[in-house]
């Protein structure tokens, strides 16, 4: 999985504060390429998946995976991580990959743990593969981190806006949420994220 | 030619350090790790035990480095076991397994395996023993040898490797079960000293203890996940070990004095050396948390013995009146529980009164505050918290002074008393 | 016995588990995060909480600036400068515009921050609650709950007593519309700094064990009321004596041979920047 060019210090680190920027400034798209491509992809994830995996688990969390091939990712996911597994409900990390079931990310972020009033960082961090991770798309931000409005492409499937909207409806509690391409673009929405079309009426959350 | 800052800063540290060095060494004494390690116990003990990290020579090499200060020493000690990764978690420790040194009870006149006095400071006389300052090692190797010799040990038989070689014979040392035993002990007690029966076992028989479920939840680690509260025992249990002697002793000595009605007797107290097990590294795959074991009970056959530490556990006996059924009331025993690395015995009693009293929680009492106990008995942060105050704060006094100066000038009309109250409320808050 | 140090001190564990709290820190503006905090090299109270954020987002290629109370030069900047270097190797910096990362105590830099920066502060007591209510178990309620209003009493309170709020440093904001933080000691002045700043704005309490986050461009408004409204420290009709600034936070000094009292750039590198500007042109 990890090739002898993979630093497990240092590209670590350059990759984290790339997930910093995209968490601080959501729909900033960042470009894991450089760390990513020293994963070899192994399995049904991407490797910028991986290398958000190796980033943020061990022992001390669990994670939740949604796939068509569940078995092998999460013994990947393991032996990269030694993390250990949990319920959708429960775990840390939920991870969406692509070839998760339909509705797959909507019903991922219905189930995964938004924390609550006392502890809202008791909450769930999910980490999506999509078809694509874009600039200038026809989802249109707002929030804290965006200078006015910010506009992005996010390509998955399904109602998951509604749902996302719902899950992050009382604030504090709520998820977040990391999104990854096959071309290593990342793009991550906290919860305080406002999501709107481009133009017209769909998806506009109320505060 | 520009202006750069002056680098008075770094040149003042720089200075600083070195008068340190020049403090520490300008005696002409060159302390030896070993000769710390050998002869000041006591110190050693308790900076392992504040510094929640069991090695003798890196405590002793730790207190070399501090010129003797506990504060220094278990701080050096701390942040070095911030640096270390986890590669094993021990089995779970049976302290009836402990390979006992010295054992009393003040409970009970009779206990069965009987009171082993042991090594202790309790019996001597404190006064100065001048001819201290004559000793020599040879004196002292002469001394060993008749004391070997009326304990009938060959002069081997301590619990620790390299031990023998040292002479040093601990009478009716233990030799453990296991893998790779330490070195064997000679004399007629030899064995016979781990595996004695607590006495909260031998309560527990007459009734007169509630009987105890185990608890075999995975603790929680306070050095992996902050304290919360409301705290969990486990969490309670760890900073209390972890705790400042002094600070414990005293909570501790308000808790008997009369800060709350609790009078608690030493039930038992034993001192000495507790086996440490791991699991089979290379054996049947865990495939969770490298941290869970299998097996609850914690043991197998294939276990690993990696070693000893030296620990004092006191189980305090607190009468508790407690109302059963139909409000009739009884006098039941409660245990206060107490664990340190090392002999400590005073911390170990402070940490069984202490625990008891943050079990019971009677409130409006601060010593069975969680938070005001818990959060104040850590030497690093207690000690750092304070000498930061040393540190500069002129902005933020600047700027209470920008306040203070405009009271001033709107109150302008009250007379100076009032108008210093006023100040020195401002500076207060 | 092991020599060697790990590159910025830490093992990726520990770095990890700061790096988890961070991500969420910065997801819930203005949220404490509890986080393990490691016993650092340096002691509790001096800047462990600042220094274990530096510590786990620094990497080979950054540029770090270090002050205390304004100073690049100050005994504690020095002192936590030169552990970072130490365990990093990594550049330091006193001209705040080339620092990638600035941890600082007490002071925002009088330079506004860009994009490409994160601040670092440190944080004695993160709780802006805690004077008026000593348990941590209550005010974690207060917080879920947004019930504030013991912290407008206090400002009240001194209202009512001085005719002015008289907080000197680390006078409360309210993060985003919906939690109540402590800016840590930065002085009143400073504190319009970090409404809708461009840089991130990370703040490390080490001995509470807490970590929270102002995402750029959040809204921070200092605590008033609508008749007695929040005012910074004046430092009107006053000049630096070195490059004659005005309008920054000053430090007032007084001639030791007159007896006069002048004024100083408390952002010592502010002041030699604008000194070496005026020699050039």
């Amino acid at each position: 999985m990890t090739t002898m060019f993979f630093d497990s210090v240092h590209d670590v680190q350059r990759a984290f504060r790339k997930l910093v920027d995209a968490m601080s400034r959501p729909g900033l798209v960042v470009d894991l390429g450089e760390q990513a491509n020293k994963l070899e992809p192994v399995g049904p994830c991407l490797s910028s998946t991986l290398l958000a995996a190796i980033m943020l688990m061990d022992t001390e969390v669990a994670f939740h995976v949604c796939s068509r091939h569940c078995a092998e990712t999460i013994g990947l996911l393991k032996e990269l991580t030694n993390a250990k597994t949990a319920a959708a409900g429960e775990a840390d990390f939920v991870f969406v990959l692509r070839d998760s079931a339909d509705g797959g990310l909507e019903e991922a972020i219905r189930r995964a743990k938004s924390g609550d009033l006392i502890d809202p960082h008791l909450s769930a961090t999910i980490i999506v593969e999509v078809e694509e991770v874009a600039e200038d798309g026809e989802l249109r931000l707002t929030g804290p981190g965006i200078d006015g409005e910010r506009f992005v492409r996010i390509g998955a499937e399904g109602d998951w806006l509604a749902a996302r909207e719902e899950k992050n409806r009382e604030f504090p509690m709520g998820v977040d949420m990391i999104f990854v391409d096959a071309r290593h673009r990342a793009v991550c929405l906290p919860r305080t994220t406002q999501i709107a079309a481009r133009e017209g009426r769909k998806w506009v959350m109320s505060r | 030619m520009g202006y750069v800052a002056v680098k008075g800063g770094t040149a003042a540290i720089e200075e600083s350090i070195r008068r340190l060095k020049y403090e520490r060494l300008k005696k002409g004494t060159v302390l030896k790790v070993r000769d710390i390690e050998g002869g000041m116990r006591g110190l050693i003990d308790q900076i392992m035990s504040e510094g929640s990290l069991y090695d003798e020579t890196l405590a002793a090499l730790a207190i070399k480095q501090a010129e003797g200060s506990p504060e220094e020493a278990v701080f050096l000690l701390r942040a070095y076991r911030s640096t270390l990764p986890r590669k094993h978690y021990a089995r779970t420790i049976r302290t009836e397994r402990m390979a006992v040194e010295r054992r009393i009870s003040a409970s009970f006149k009779d206990i069965p395996g009987g009171q082993i006095l042991g090594a202790t400071y309790d019996f001597t006389h404190r006064l100065i023993d001048f001819e201290l300052m004559e000793e020599t090692e040879e004196t002292a190797r002469a001394w060993l040898r008749e004391f070997a010799e009326s304990v009938g040990d060959a002069g081997s038989g301590g619990m620790n490797d390299g031990m023998a070689e040292r002479g040093d014979a601990s009478g009716g040392a233990a030799v453990f079960g296991g893998a790779s035993g330490g070195s064997a002990g000679g004399g007629p007690d030899a064995g016979a000293l781990d595996g004695l029966p607590k006495v909260s076992d031998y309560l527990r028989k007459e009734g007169l203890l509630p009987d105890c479920e185990e608890d075999n939840r995975e603790p929680d680690d306070v050095t992996r996940r902050s304290l919360t509260f409301p705290s969990t025992r486990s969490q309670r249990l760890q900073v209390l070990t972890r705790g400042q002697t002094g600070a414990m002793t005293s909570l501790a000595y308000a808790v008997i004095r009369g800060y709350d009605v609790v009078h608690p007797t030493v039930g038992e107290l034993r001192v000495g050396h507790l086996p440490v097990y791991i699991a089979d590294p290379v054996g049947s795959e865990d495939s969770d948390a490298a941290g869970s074991q299998a097996d609850p009970s914690g043991e197998s056959d294939d276990d690993y013995y990696i070693g000893n530490v030296k620990a004092t556990e006191a189980e305090m006996l607190i009468p508790v009146v407690t109302e059963k059924v139909r409000g009739k009331k009884e006098l039941e025993f409660q245990i206060g529980y107490g664990l340190c690395y090392g002999q400590n015995e005073t911390k170990a009693i402070a940490m069984g009164i202490l625990d008891y009293c943050l079990e019971a929680k009677k409130p409006g009492v601060p010593t069975h505050d969680e938070e005001f106990v818990l959060l104040h008995i850590d030497s690093v942060e207690s000690t750092g918290f304070i000498s930061h105050l040393k540190m500069p704060h002129y902005v933020t006094f600047q700027s209470k002074l920008d306040s203070v100066r405009r009271t001033k000038r709107t109150t302008g009309n009250a007379n100076d008393g009032e108008r210093t109250g006023a100040a020195m409320e401002v500076i207060r808050s | 016995m092991r020599q060697a140090y790990n590159f910025a001190f830490f093992d990726e564990g520990s770095k990890r588990e700061i790096r988890r709290a961070v991500l969420k820190a910065i997801a819930i503006p203005g949220y404490q995060v509890p986080f393990a905090s490691r016993e650092m090299p340096i002691a509790r109270g001096w800047g462990t909480g600042g220094l274990q954020l530096t510590l786990s987002l620094i990497g080979r290629d950054d540029v770090v600036k270090v002050i205390d109370q304004g100073s690049d030069e100050s005994v504690n900047a020095v002192s936590i400068k030169k552990l970072i270097t130490k365990t990093t190797g990594v550049r330091t910096v006193e001209d705040t515009r080339e620092a990638t990362l600035i941890q600082s105590r007490h002071r925002i830099p009088e330079v506004p921050l860009g994009e490409g920066q994160i601040l670092v502060l440190q944080v004695p007591l993160p709780e802006p609650l805690r004077p008026y209510e000593p348990s941590e178990r209550e005010t974690k309620k207060l917080h879920a709950e947004k019930e504030y209003s013991g912290a407008w009493l206090m400002l009240f309170e001194q209202i009512v007593k001085y005719g002015m709020t008289a907080t000197g440093a680390d006078h409360p904001v309210m993060v985003h519309g919906r939690y109540v933080m402590a800016p840590s000691p930065i002085p009143r002045f400073d504190n319009p700094k970090m409404n809708f700043s461009r840089a991130l704005i990370l703040l490390g309490a080490g001995r509470e064990k807490k970590v929270y986050a102002v995402p750029p461009y959040t809204r921070v408004v200092s605590l008033d009321f609508e008749d007695v409204p929040f005012r910074t420290e004046s430092f009107e009709g006053v000049r630096c004596r070195q490059c004659g600034a005005e309008g920054v936070f000053m430090d007032e000094l007084v001639d030791e041979e007159t007896g006069e009292v002048y004024h100083q750039c408390n952002d010592t590198s502010y002041c030699l920047g604008r000194l070496n500007r005026r020699e050039v042109s």
